[in-house]
C-alpha cells in the first residue's frame, strides 16, 4: 500500500466577486504519493493556483470552500485548526510561488531573509516565532538552546544555496535588497529559500517562468536531484507542457477547474486521449517548422455562471449532446491513463 | 462582413438603434465593481449618507428648517436663551439673540458646503491641469516654471496663507475662498504631477506617441481619466479639511461676518457666553464634526473603490 | 525602389547608471529586406528589446545610423515626422500596458486612423474598425465598446495589432508580442500575425526568447548576446547548420516534444549564466561560457564574418 502524501477529493472552490460567487474548481481530484513528482498543466485561469493555495490555506479572504477533502498524510487540511495548519506549512508543505517580487520583503536584504527561513526551519514545528523570547535568549545565553546558532553560520549555508542555485555572485546577492537584483535572480532566491528546508511536499507555482531557457533546466535539475536524495515529492505546476517533461513522472491536465486528463509523461505526450490535452500538444511550435496549429477554438469559461456538464464542451470539436448535459469523471482508459470525457 | 451589410450595421450604430456590445455595458459594469468594493465597509456607506444629508440640507435648507427667517437679522429677546431639548418650538434651544439655534445650523450646512464646493471647484481645474501639463512636460522649462510657481504657494501653510490674504483684503465669506483657494491648488499640482511623471513611462503612453497623437490628446484623454484616482480621492478628504479651514476663518472673524447662519461664525458669537450657556458652542462645533466625519468615511470609501487591484 | 526597407550600421547604445556604463547594443549592423520577417533572438541583457525601442524612438541611439526606407531615423519619436509614425508601428509585450485602460477598443483602433486623416466621418470610422476587429478575430459586436480590463490578455493582444495595423504600415516591430499569453492563444495570435503580413504586405522585425516561435515566423534570424549579434542567417540554415556555440547552446536547451526535434538539437552541455551588463567580459563576449574557447577569445573581439553565403557568425574558433 503506497503512502500518499496528498489527497484531493472532489474538491469544490470559488471565490465571491462584485458578480455573484464564481465556481472555479469542479469536483477536482489529485492523488501524489511519496516521492512521486506530478506536473500540473493548465493554461491560465483554470483554478491550479487555487488548487495550490487550498492545500496549505493561503486562499484570499473572498474565497469559498464549497466541499470536498484535502488530506495531507491522511488528515483534511481544510479541518484543521490554526496551530495545525502552521505545522503544516512549517514542516509539511513548502512552496515556491508564481511572483517572487511579490514574496521578498523590499526592506530587507536576502541574507536576512534567507536566515529567517534557516533559524524557522530548524525549530520544533508547532512555536510560534517570536522575536522578544529571541532577544531573550541571546542576552542569556545559558537558556535552554533551542537550536539557534549564530550569525556566521547562517551565512555560510545560505551562500551555499545561493550556489546550488546557480547565483554567479552569491556574496553580491546575500547583501543586495530585492529592488537590487533582477526578476530572475529574484526567482533564483524564492527557490533557494524554500530548498533551505526541504519538507515532504513542494509545490512549485511556475517556477521557471521567468527565468532565461539556458537557466531553466539547471534550476529543474537541481530541484529534481534534492528531491531524490530524500525521496521526497513535488508538484510542478506550468502552463507549458514542454518545461515540465524531464522533471515529473506524472502530469495532471487541468481545464476550466477540473482535470481532464492524467497519465504519465509519455502517455500524455505520446498518446493524450482528451482533445484539450491533443490540443495543448500540437500548439506547441516545434523546432522543426511546420508553422502554427490553429489554436483552440473558444475562450476560457466564464466562472460566475459555468457551462452545464463538460466544461470543455463549448470548444471541443468532438462534442455531441451528452456532454453538455454529463460531467465526466475521471476514467481509467489504460494503465494508470485516466480521462475525464464522454468520448471515453 | 458583406460591404452593404457593413454599411446597415454602421448606420445602425451611429443612430443608436443598435445596441452597442452584446453583454453587459462596461460603463455598468465598472460602476457595479466600484460600488461592490465601496459598500464593502459598512463605515462608507455611514459616511455617504452623511454626505448626502449635508448636501440635500445645503440646497433644500430653507424648506426644513423649522424657523428660516432666524438665519438674518432677527431678534426675539424674551425668547433668548432657551435651553435645547426643553420646548418643541426650539427644540435645540436659542442663541443670544433668541433665534432657533436648530434653524440656524440647518441653514449653516450651505456656506459650509459652498465654502468646499467653490474652493475645490477652483483648485481642482487649475491644479490638476498645472499639475497635467508640467508632468508631461517633465525636466523642461515648463514644469521649472509652473512647478516652482506653485512653490511659492506651498511654503507657507495653508491656514496661515488665509489669515493673511483674507487679513489684508476685506474680511468677508468670499474673500475667505478665495484665500484659502489660493493656499490649496499646488497640492492639487503637485499629487498630478507625480501621478502624471509615472504614467508618462507606461506602455500606452508610448504607443500613442509612437502613432502620432499630439500632445493635447495624449494628455487629456490618455493620461488624466488615468490620473484621477489619487485625485478624486483627495479630494473627498479635503472637502472635510476646506470645511474645517472655513469654519476657523469664521472662528477668528475672518470669513462670514454676523448674521450670517455660517457653523464658525456661530461659534465664535457663543464663546462670550461659554461655558454657562454650552449650547450656542457645543451644537454648532457638533455640526461641523458632523459634517467632517461623514466626508471622511466617504473619501476612505472611495479609495477603497478606486484602489486597481492587480 | 529601395529594397531595404530597413538599415542599421554600428548602432550603439549605452545606459549610464549608478553602477557604471551599461552597454545595452554594442555596435550592430543589419538589413531588412522588404516583406521579410526579421528575427531577433536572445536572452535577458541581449539588448534585443532595447533594439526594437529604438528603431521606434523610444530611446535614442548612442551612436550610429538607421535608415527606413533611406531616411534617417535616429531621431526620438516626437522629433520624427507624421508620416513616418503612419508606416512604421509596434505590438509590445505586456498586452495590459499597452492599451489605455480608461478608452474602449473603438477610440484605441480608431486613433491611428484619426491622426492621420485615414477616414472622413463617423460612419466610416466605424465601418474601418468593424473590419479591422473582424481582421484580428475579434467579434466587433462584442468587443467594439468594451476598455480593455474586461477583455482576456489574448483579446487584449489582438487589439493591440489590431490598433498597429490599422494604418497599413510597411514595418511593425513586434516585441515578445506573445510571451504573457498562454500557449493556445499564442497559436492563434501568430497565426494572425502571419495572415497580416501577407493580407497588408509588411515587414516584421519579431523580437523574442522562444526558439521554436522563430522558427515558425521568421525568414532570417540573428541572435544577440549582451549587444552583439552572434550569428546572423536565414531561418533554416541557422537551425539545421548552426555554427556559432551560442547558438548551439540556446538550441540544445529547447523542450522539445518530439523525436525529429531532438534529432535536430545539438549536443552541449548547458553552463554557467549571462554575466551581468556591467562586468561585461573582455574579448569574445561568450568566452566565459564557451566550451571551445582559447587564449584568443579572452583577447580579441571576433568579427561579424560572412562564412558562408549571407551566413555571418562572429566567432574565432569557427573562422
Amino acid at each position: 500500500m503506497s503512502d500518499k502524501i496528498l489527497e484531493i477529493k472532489n474538491l469544490n472552490a470559488g471565490y465571491e466577486t462584485y458578480r455573484g460567487v464564481s465556481h472555479v474548481l469542479k469536483n477536482f481530484n489529485l492523488e501524489v504519493e511519496k516521492g512521486e513528482k506530478i506536473g500540473v498543466i493548465g493554461e491560465s485561469g483554470c483554478g491550479k493556483t487555487t488548487t495550490m493555495q487550498s492545500v496549505n490555506q493561503i486562499l484570499p479572504s473572498n474565497a469559498v470552500i464549497k466541499g470536498g477533502e484535502i488530506n495531507f498524510k491522511g488528515e483534511n487540511v481544510l479541518k484543521m485548526k490554526e496551530k495545525e495548519l502552521m505545522k503544516l506549512r512549517k514542516k509539511g508543505v513548502n512552496m515556491i510561488p508564481q511572483d517572487p517580487s511579490a514574496s521578498l520583503n523590499p526592506l530587507y536584504k536576502v541574507e536576512t531573509q534567507l536566515r529567517d527561513v534557516l533559524e524557522i526551519s530548524t525549530e520544533d514545528g508547532t512555536s510560534y516565532y517570536n522575536p522578544f523570547m529571541n532577544l531573550f535568549k541571546s542576552k542569556f545565553k545559558n537558556l535552554k538552546n533551542d537550536g539557534r546558532k549564530d550569525k556566521d553560520y547562517y551565512r555560510e549555508k545560505s551562500l551555499k544555496l545561493l550556489e546550488d542555485v546557480k547565483l554567479s555572485d552569491p556574496e553580491r546577492v546575500l547583501d543586495s535588497y530585492p529592488f537590487q537584483l533582477s526578476g530572475g535572480m529574484k526567482q533564483r532566491v524564492c527557490i533557494a529559500m524554500s530548498l533551505a528546508s526541504l519538507k515532504d511536499l513542494l509545490i512549485a507555482d511556475e517556477p521557471t517562468t521567468n527565468l532565461d531557457v539556458t537557466i531553466q533546466h539547471q534550476v529543474l535539475n537541481l530541484i529534481k536531484n534534492l528531491l531524490d536524495k530524500e525521496n521526497l515529492s513535488a508538484i510542478l505546476v506550468s502552463q507549458a507542457l514542454g518545461a515540465v517533461k524531464k522533471f515529473v513522472d506524472k502530469i495532471y491536465v487541468v481545464y476550466g477547474g477540473s482535470v481532464v486528463e492524467v497519465g504519465t509523461t509519455e502517455t500524455i505526450f505520446d498518446d493524450a486521449f482528451h482533445p484539450y490535452t491533443q490540443g495543448l500538444i500540437e500548439c506547441m511550435p516545434k523546432l522543426t517548422g511546420g508553422g502554427f496549429s490553429e489554436g483552440i477554438a473558444g475562450q476560457t469559461p466564464e466562472y460566475v455562471n459555468p457551462p452545464t456538464g463538460c466544461r470543455f464542451y463549448p470548444r471541443c470539436p468532438n462534442s455531441s449532446n451528452e456532454c453538455k448535459n454529463n460531467t465526466p469523471s475521471l476514467i481509467e482508459v489504460e494503465k494508470n491513463h485516466f480521462v475525464a470525457c464522454e468520448g471515453a | 462582413m458583406a460591404e452593404d451589410d457593413l454599411e446597415e450595421k454602421a448606420k445602425n450604430i451611429i443612430d443608436k438603434k443598435e445596441g452597442l456590445t452584446k453583454g453587459p455595458s462596461p460603463l455598468l459594469d465598472s460602476l457595479k465593481r466600484r460600488w461592490y468594493r465601496f459598500k464593502l465597509n459598512p463605515l462608507s456607506l455611514l459616511g455617504l449618507s452623511i454626505a448626502i444629508i449635508t448636501i440635500f440640507l445645503a440646497i433644500f435648507g430653507e424648506h426644513v428648517a423649522p424657523h428660516p427667517e432666524h438665519g438674518w437679522y432677527y431678534h426675539n429677546y424674551p425668547a433668548r436663551f432657551t435651553e435645547p431639548f426643553e420646548t418643541l418650538t426650539y427644540p435645540l434651544g436659542t442663541d443670544d439673540y433668541g433665534r432657533c439655534i436648530l434653524s440656524r445650523i440647518i441653514l449653516g450646512f450651505r456656506y459650509s458646503v459652498r465654502m468646499a464646493a467653490v474652493v475645490l471647484g477652483l483648485t481642482l481645474p487649475v491644479g490638476v491641469t498645472s499639475g497635467l501639463v508640467a508632468g508631461y512636460h517633465r525636466n523642461t522649462w515648463v514644469d521649472t516654471l509652473i512647478m516652482r510657481f506653485s512653490d511659492v504657494f506651498v511654503a507657507v501653510p495653508p491656514l496661515v496663507l488665509a489669515l493673511s490674504i483674507t487679513g489684508i483684503l476685506e474680511p468677508t465669506a468670499e474673500n475667505a475662498m478665495i484665500a484659502v483657494s489660493l493656499g490649496w491648488w499646488p497640492w492639487y499640482a503637485r499629487i498630478t504631477y507625480n501621478n502624471v511623471s509615472s504614467l508618462v513611462n507606461e506602455e500606452f503612453i508610448k504607443a500613442s506617441q509612437i502613432m502620432g497623437a499630439n500632445k493635447f490628446h495624449i494628455m487629456f484623454k490618455n493620461l488624466l481619466p488615468n490620473a484621477l484616482g489619487p485625485i478624486l480621492t483627495k479630494a473627498s478628504l479635503d472637502v472635510g479639511l476646506v470645511i474645517l479651514i472655513g469654519a476657523s476663518l469664521s472662528f477668528v472673524g475672518l470669513g462670514a461676518q454676523a448674521p450670517t447662519p455660517d457653523l464658525g461664525t456661530m461659534v465664535a458669537a457663543g464663546i462670550t457666553w461659554f461655558p454657562s450657556r454650552w449650547w450656542p458652542v457645543i451644537l454648532p462645533s457638533l455640526a461641523i464634526s458632523f459634517i467632517i466625519l461623514g466626508f471622511n468615511l466617504l473619501g476612505d470609501g472611495i479609495q477603497e473603490a478606486f484602489e486597481e487591484a492587480h | 525602389m529601395e529594397d531595404n526597407m530597413l538599415k542599421v550600421k554600428n548602432l550603439k547604445k549605452y545606459f549610464e547608471t549608478d553602477s557604471g556604463i551599461v552597454k545595452a547594443v554594442d555596435d550592430i549592423s543589419f538589413k531588412i529586406k522588404s516583406n521579410e520577417v526579421f528575427g531577433l533572438v536572445g536572452e535577458s541583457g541581449s539588448g534585443k528589446s532595447t533594439t526594437g525601442k529604438i528603431l521606434m524612438g523610444i530611446h535614442s541611439p548612442t551612436k550610429g545610423e538607421i535608415l527606413f526606407k533611406g531616411k534617417d531615423i535616429s531621431t526620438p519619436t516626437r522629433e520624427r515626422s507624421l508620416s513616418i509614425k503612419k508606416d512604421m508601428n509596434m505590438v509590445f509585450q505586456d498586452p495590459g500596458g499597452s492599451l489605455d485602460p480608461t478608452s474602449t477598443v473603438f477610440d484605441i483602433v480608431s486613433l491611428p486612423l484619426k491622426i492621420h486623416g485615414l477616414v472622413k466621418n463617423k460612419k466610416e470610422t466605424v465601418k474601418r474598425v468593424y473590419k479591422l476587429l473582424e481582421s484580428v478575430d475579434l467579434d466587433p459586436d462584442r468587443f467594439m465598446y468594451r476598455r480593455p480590463n474586461d477583455l482576456g490578455q489574448g483579446e487584449k493582444q489582438a487589439v493591440a495589432i489590431a490598433r498597429a495595423i490599422a494604418t497599413e504600415p510597411s514595418f511593425v516591430v513586434l516585441d515578445e508580442p506573445t510571451s504573457a499569453l498562454d500557449v493556445s492563444i499564442q497559436a492563434k495570435i501568430m497565426n494572425i500575425l502571419i495572415e497580416l503580413q501577407d493580407e497588408y504586405d509588411m515587414t516584421y522585425l519579431f523580437i523574442t526568447h522562444d526558439l521554436g516561435l522563430m522558427r515558425n515566423i521568421a525568414t532570417r534570424v540573428a541572435i544577440m548576446y549582451l549587444g552583439e549579434f552572434m550569428e546572423l542567417a536565414d531561418t533554416h540554415i541557422f537551425f539545421e547548420e548552426p555554427l556559432h556555440p551560442y547558438t548551439k547552446l540556446l538550441l540544445s536547451s529547447f523542450p522539445t516534444t518530439t523525436e525529429e526535434e531532438e534529432k535536430l538539437k545539438p549536443d552541449m552541455e548547458v553552463k554557467g549564466e549571462i554575466p551581468s551588463a556591467i562586468n561585461i567580459p573582455s574579448g569574445c563576449k561568450f568566452h566565459t561560457r564557451c566550451p571551445f574557447s582559447e587564449n584568443i577569445c579572452k583577447k580579441e573581439k571576433p568579427k561579424l564574418i560572412e562564412k558562408k553565403n549571407d551566413h555571418y557568425v562572429a566567432c574565432h574558433i569557427v573562422n
